[in-house]
């Protein structure tokens, strides 16, 4: 069995801050959404948590982004810029996640600190990392004082398009946390990658998947 | 001469004891010496009059000589001979009025209603000598001799000592030549054959904050020499036409009146819309205190139903306790003159900050986003707990920046709402859509939206605020798809006098995802939620669970047939 430290500290706190936030701000953005439905806390309280919570996971995602501008890893992103490559590699990893892992194929992906993700990981976590992820912190923000920011709401086409923004993104995430838990259970064993997420070291022994 | 005859008889009531008339005609025919100095006495001592003028004057020269009329009313029946002897009718001598009357049968028994009613039958002997086409040369009697609503000519005249108009005008103030007739009770006929009012309170007009002014000062062309006669298709539009003299002085105040509503309210033929002297009175204008008492002020007589609302009001309540002139009254919000549209722009919400100076900073302290919820949610809609709210969606122009008002010369917007709405059963998210974009379509550069506010449905409802403590606190008040302001939506439309035009959508616009476009510029937090968007949620957790289960399960399955 080999140990790879996959998982640099900054990277540990940065996704534990965001995970926890991410959960609370579903849980309170869902109280504040369903105000009359539900009764987890008061309106109140929601937002206020909502709005301090949200600021937490926006300067937290700067952490995320500063350790990988200041550092190599960021190469884990882009191991090669190959395209082709990398559309072949991704075609194998459909077939793998798709059929593969239900026959006990071996995970086509093998990992290591700059090349972390497969490359539907390297997809999805750009597109959530530099498009979902900012376009809600951006819309959050606009809602949490829509007449400090009037100028960009009304360039956004008006606050209801904003919050239909920031509730969509909302849907997608709330869609997202429960798929992105499932496939951290798909190490060599249910907890090899939460172990990873914590100490940062990944066993490399029979992975299924991640 | 008939009714004054009467009159003469009548007058003498009080000497009808034949032995009163016996003892006259003694004193008459055997003491004529007696008699000059019995005149003497009475102080009528002149050379003009007859010697049957004297013999009248014999007993009308006492004084205190007077009967009681069937009112209560005591008409004096005494002449001061003296003034008689100088007056310009001596020449007649009393039987020139007088001329029924008989001594061998006077006084004969007659009543009449009042002294008024007396002076009006009494005069009609003066319209022998002075016809209504003559008079109507005068400057004073154009309106007089049309032949109703004007005093008798004893009542300006006086009976007895009528003297020289041109000598008495000469001496006399003007203020009190006018009030010599319109101090009493005076009316020109009116086309429906009722009377326009033209008398005034001479006690009010000398208390009143014009005292020192002459009544030519205001009625420019009205003076001792000249009266011209004015018509006017309603006696609404002489109060109209009367009042344009305020801004003679008062131009500052005018030129803040024809910013108003009620100016644009006026300009537009709405005849009913006040003008200065619908409010500050016509002679008895009081000063700046005297409209800004619960009991003064003018705004309720228009507005009445809104004043007594005001009245039960923390701020009417307030006001109404002696000497608590803090509390704000109509003026305070809506001011004076200037008064403006209370449901458009935000010149009442300024009203209420200016006041409550530290209502931004308080309301910061617990409510998220203070600055848009004070932009669009109206003050009485938290601090009238009882009002009835509503949603109202009004057309914003993005370009200027400003909510959007009907021009002149396009199709009006009411067109286009019954066009678009042709149930007739309230504007449906569909037809709101397709409204805003032809709107877009065929309009001008504006970019045109709605944009909704919070408020309470009716004016009178503004005015019922409530204590702080009692507004509205509970962001659940509002913050849910049943809340109250949310079953009443609204589309609206500034229209060229400044008000606003109301049309009824269905609530639907609000949570319909074609509003998204339609209603871009709206959107409350639970309140106004996409229900689709809840489905997407719903899908959501549902495919999150989902995925996992059926994955784990073909996992398991295929496991098993491996």
């Amino acid at each position: 069995m080999t140990r790879l430290y996959l998982n640099p500290l900054p990277v540990r706190i940065w996704h534990w801050i965001n995970a926890t936030g991410f959960v609370a701000l579903i849980v309170t953005g869902v109280q504040i959404r369903y105000v009359g439905l539900i009764g987890l806390m008061s309106f109140e309280t929601a937002v206020d948590l909502h709005n301090w919570i949200g600021f937490v996971v926006i300067g937290n995602y700067f952490i995320w982004l500063l350790f990988y501008l200041s550092t190599d890893k960021v190469k884990a992103y882009h191991p090669d810029l190959n395209p082709r490559k990398y559309f072949r590699e991704t075609f194998r990893q459909i077939l793998y996640y798709g059929a593969g892992i239900f026959k006990g194929a071996p995970n086509p992906h093998h990992p290591n600190p700059y090349n972390k993700f497969n490359p539907l990981q390297r997809m999805m976590y750009q597109i959530v990392m530099l498009l979902i992820v900012p376009l809600q912190f951006v819309t959050g923000l606009l809602l949490w004082d829509v007449k400090r920011f009037a100028g960009a709401v009304e360039l956004l086409g008006g606050v209801r398009i904003v919050d239909t923004m920031h509730v969509l993104i909302f849907i997608f995430f709330a869609f997202f946390i429960f798929v992105h838990v499932y496939l951290g259970t798909l190490g060599h064993t249910a907890t090899a990658h939460f172990k990873a997420m914590f100490t940062g070291y990944e066993d490399m022994e029979e992975e299924p998947g991640s | 001469m008939a009714s004054a005859r009467r009159e003469g008889a009548a007058a003498s009531r009080a000497l009808r004891a034949g032995a009163v008339i016996a003892g006259v005609a003694v004193f008459l025919v055997l003491f004529p010496v007696a008699f000059g100095s019995a005149f003497a006495a009475a102080g009528g001592e002149t050379s003009s009059l007859s010697e049957a003028d004297e013999t009248c004057l014999a007993c009308h020269a006492f004084e205190g000589m007077e009967k009681t009329l069937a009112n209560g009313e005591a008409l004096s029946l005494h002449v001061r001979s003296e003034a008689f002897g100088e007056s310009v009718h001596v020449w007649m001598g009393c039987a020139g009025c007088h001329g029924d009357v008989d001594l061998e049968t006077h006084p004969v028994e007659r009543n009449f209603d009042s002294a008024h009613a007396y002076r009006a039958i009494a005069s009609q002997v003066c319209s022998q000598c002075h016809s209504d086409e003559s008079l109507k040369d005068g400057p004073a009697h154009h309106a007089r001799v049309s032949g109703a609503g004007g005093p008798a000519c004893a009542e300006c005249h006086d009976a007895h000592d009528v003297g020289k108009m041109a000598e008495w005008k000469a001496n006399v103030e003007e203020t009190a030549y006018c009030l010599t007739c319109h101090g009493q009770a005076l009316g020109a006929p009116r086309g429906d054959g009722g009377l326009h009012a033209l008398s005034l309170d001479e006690a009010a007009l000398r208390n009143s904050v014009h005292l020192d002014h002459a009544c030519a000062d205001c009625h420019a062309g009205f003076s001792k020499e000249a009266h011209e006669a004015r018509t006017f298709a309603s006696p609404r539009e002489r109060s109209i036409a009367r009042a344009e003299v305020c801004r003679q002085c008062h131009g500052d105040k005018y030129e803040q009146y024809a910013e108003s509503i009620h100016a644009t309210l006026l300009e537009d033929g709405n005849l009913a819309a006040p003008v200065c002297t619908d409010c500050h009175g016509s002679h008895a204008v009081g000063p700046k205190a005297t409209y800004e008492t619960i009991a003064g002020v003018p705004c309720k007589k228009c507005h009445e139903n809104i004043f007594e609302a005001y009245l039960g009001s923390m701020h009417g309540q307030a006001r109404s306790k002696p000497g608590h002139i803090a509390a704000p009254i109509c003026a305070d919000c809506h001011r004076a003159h200037e008064v403006g549209v209370a449901s458009t722009g935000t010149r009442l919400k300024d009203a209420c900050l200016a006041c409550h100076e530290g209502a931004t900073v308080s309301h910061e302290a617990w409510l998220p986003n203070t600055a848009l919820h004070l932009e669009v949610v109206s003050c009485p809609a938290c601090h009238a707990p009882k009002a009835r709210r509503r949603i109202d969606l009004g057309l914003y122009d993005a370009v200027a920046r400003m909510p959007a008002t009907e021009q002149e010369g396009l199709p009006r917007f009411d067109d286009r709402v019954r066009a678009a709405d042709a149930e007739g059963d309230g504007l449906d998210a569909m037809e709101l859509w397709n409204l805003v974009r032809d709107i877009n379509r065929e309009g001008t550069a504006a970019e045109l939206s709605l944009r909704g506010r919070m408020e309470v449905r009716t004016g009178v409802e503004a005015h019922q605020l409530s204590a702080k403590t009692e507004a509205v606190r509970d962001c659940h008040t509002c913050h849910s798809d049943s809340a109250d302001p949310f079953q009443s939506v609204t589309i609206s439309i500034v229209r060229p006098d400044g008000r606003p035009a109301h049309y009824e959508a269905d609530k639907e616009v609000l949570s319909s995802p074609v509003s998204v476009g339609s209603v871009s510029g709206f959107y409350a937090v639970g309140g106004t939620r996409i229900k689709l968007l809840d489905i997407l949620f719903l899908l959501a957790v549902l495919g999150g669970v989902a995925v996992p289960v059926g994955h784990i399960t073909m996992r398991r399955l295929l496991r098993k047939d491996r």
